[in-house]
């Protein structure tokens, strides 16, 4: 059977779940994944394609087919939208189909405002996101975290999970604060004798228990990946499970290694093994978010919490009329009750900087200084007491005693030992 | 058996010299009884390493070389100073240095402490590991024996030097007219 390519400009068809066949052309916006390339269509800026490349086997094709047939016809309910916010995509989910020739080729979905909408990875680092025009505070983030936290549960009522769920593929809207979810064609599927696999995970936002093994509880482990996004979105970027190694434990170097053996510094009862990251913030969490992070990364999995869960709790601190996000006096938005995180966070970064400015102005001195001190000491003008003591320490090395042996009674001695280590040399090797 | 004329007749040459040179003060005790015990190694040494044929040595004998020189030097550096007769470790190290009575004393004992702990290593490591782990330890303590050269080189045998390129330099100036 001959695989369809999708080049652009090519012509194809559009099979929408009602029926309805049309025709269009594919314009290339240069944007190209692991598995497809996606295209506007010519005569509708509302949607994309994604064409499948050509290299993906027949047998991985005919499951794309099958799965995105089944997505199509199986739109998810979606967390409202204020009537006031147009041209919100919260799923990049398929809508068409589409056809080359008769052929599969892939799939049609809404288009996501590349314009009004930033990847949630700029978050992490918010000189990033402000460069990029988002003044990030916690009450953004809060949002942005219960809007994501809400798309996660309404897609697992439907049994379908996301799997790979990291901040690379989720968008959010610079305005509404909504969340997008891309590459919905990975999602694991389960539901009313649909199954569909996800086999794409990342390490970093793997859940321990799927670290050598599939992952067989998907709801499970995008609970895992969720907290670890939201933690990660609090606390200026810095991983659950970055932390520096307490004694002499055996730290493993890479991430996945640590969510592994469950080295989560950040617990309310502080782990023994791992110490935070000096920059965390995460004192300044509420009890609730704190409590809901424990039984993320240092409980079981049936201590997770749900998306629902983490939904209903940051739904409180999202709204306004709430009051659980009020300005501290030095007008940044914290968390009622608790210190200030960005205050905090400007703290602890002052006094990296002055530390910082600290140690390059002694690096500078030092050439002066110690000349100074060598003066000083020839001089014997030391004011320190200390360094006066020093100063004044003779260290006595090992002496010689002046040669009073005749030059011929040396020789005979050194002969003597000369043959003794060869002797011993004899009887070493 | 040429070779091993050759070499027993500069080893002799050698033993001769120092011998005709020999300071005439008086040795300690402890001195000669270490003195005594390496004419005992180095006769073994020349007849089993020099005229003998090779292999004629019992091959389980080769293992306990090194704990038969290191508990020797130890039995001799431990039993000297009970008996009033001097620290050995003197001679090893080397007269030249001056430490006190007290500092030569712990020398000494950390000398026989070393011997007699390099000594049942030895033993250990034959015993309780392969003949390569053995190979390996064996080479490894050349560079204790290395160590005690380096020692002597900085500090006696450079000063020796000048003071004989000092002494011939003098000679040949007081011939020249």
């Amino acid at each position: 059977m001959a695989t369809p390519t999708a080049s652009a400009g090519a012509k194809v068809r559009l099979l929408w779940p009602d029926g309805r066949v049309d025709t269009a052309g594919l314009r290339s916006i240069g944007k190209s994944g692991g598995s497809g390339e996606v295209f506007t269509l010519a005569d509708d800026p509302r949607y994309v394609a994604k064409i499948y490349h050509a290299s993906v086997a027949p047998a991985q094709r005919k499951r794309y087919e099958g799965k995105i047939g089944w997505m199509m016809h199986n739109t998810p309910r979606l967390p409202q939208i204020p009537a006031a916010y147009h041209g919100i995509v919260q799923l990049a989910w398929p809508l068409a189909v589409v056809l080359q020739g008769s052929h599969f080729a892939g799939f049609v979905m809404e288009k996501i405002d590349f314009d009004r909408t930033m990847e949630l990875d700029y978050l992490l680092t918010r000189r990033q996101a402000a460069r990029e025009g988002f003044e990030a505070d916690f009450g953004k983030l809060v949002t942005i975290c219960h809007n994501l936290a809400s798309l996660i549960d309404s897609l697992h009522g439907m049994r379908i999970s996301v799997v790979d769920l990291k901040p690379i593929n989720l968008k959010f809207y610079k305005s509404e604060l909504y969340v997008s979810i891309l590459d919905c064609d990975g999602f694991h599927i389960r539901a009313d004798g649909f199954v569909s696999e996800a086999p794409q995970v990342t390490p970093e936002y793997l859940a321990p228990e799927f670290h050598d093994r599939p992952v067989s509880a998907p709801e499970a482990q995008d609970r895992f990946a969720l907290a670890t996004i939201i933690f990660r979105l609090l606390n200026y970027g810095i991983h659950p499970y970055a932390g520096v190694a307490a004694a002499r434990f055996p730290y493993p170097a890479e991430l996945a290694g640590r969510i592994r053996l469950g080295l989560y510094p950040y617990g309310r009862i502080p782990a023994s093994t791992v110490r935070a990251a000096p920059a965390s913030v995460h004192a300044c969490f509420p009890p609730g978010i704190r409590e809901f992070f424990d039984r993320s990364f240092a409980g079981g999995t049936a201590s997770r919490p749900s998306a629902g869960e983490w939904a209903a709790l940051l739904g409180t601190y999202a709204s306004r009329s709430a009051g659980a996000l009020a300005p501290c006096p030095a007008g940044h938005l914290q968390f009622a009750g608790v210190d200030c995180a960005t205050c905090l966070r400007e703290a602890i970064l002052r006094g990296h900087v002055q530390r910082r400015r600290r140690l390059v102005t002694r690096i500078q001195a030092t050439p002066a200084r110690a000349v100074s001190y060598v003066r000083k000491s020839l001089k014997g003008t030391h004011t320190s007491p200390f360094q006066a003591a020093l100063a004044q320490v003779q260290l006595q090395p090992v002496q010689l005693a002046p040669p009073t042996l005749p030059l011929r009674n040396v020789l005979a001695i050194e002969i003597v030992w000369a043959l003794g280590l060869l002797v011993t040399y004899w009887w070493l090797k | 058996m040429k070779e091993a004329l050759e070499f027993s007749a500069f080893t002799g040459a050698a033993l001769a010299l120092a011998w005709f040179w020999r300071p005439r003060s008086v040795v300690e005790p402890g001195t000669r009884l270490l003195l005594l015990a390496y004419a005992l190694l180095g006769a073994w040494a020349l007849v089993f390493g020099v005229f003998a044929a090779p292999g004629s040595e019992p091959a389980a004998f080769s293992h306990w070389k090194p704990t038969i020189v290191y508990w020797t030097l130890a039995a001799i550096m431990a039993l000297a100073p009970l008996l009033g007769w001097g620290y050995p470790a003197k001679a090893i190290v080397g007269a030249y240095f001056v430490f006190s009575n007290r500092e030569w004393r712990w020398i000494n004992r950390g000398f026989a402490a070393a011997c007699a702990l390099l000594g049942a290593l030895n033993l250990f490591i034959i015993f309780a590991h392969t003949e390569d782990d053995w190979e390996g330890f064996k080479w490894s303590c050349m560079v204790n024996v290395l160590a005690v050269l380096l020692l002597r080189l900085t500090f006696v045998w450079v000063d020796t030097a000048v003071r004989v390129v000092v002494a011939i330099r003098g000679r040949i100036k007081a011939r020249l007219p």
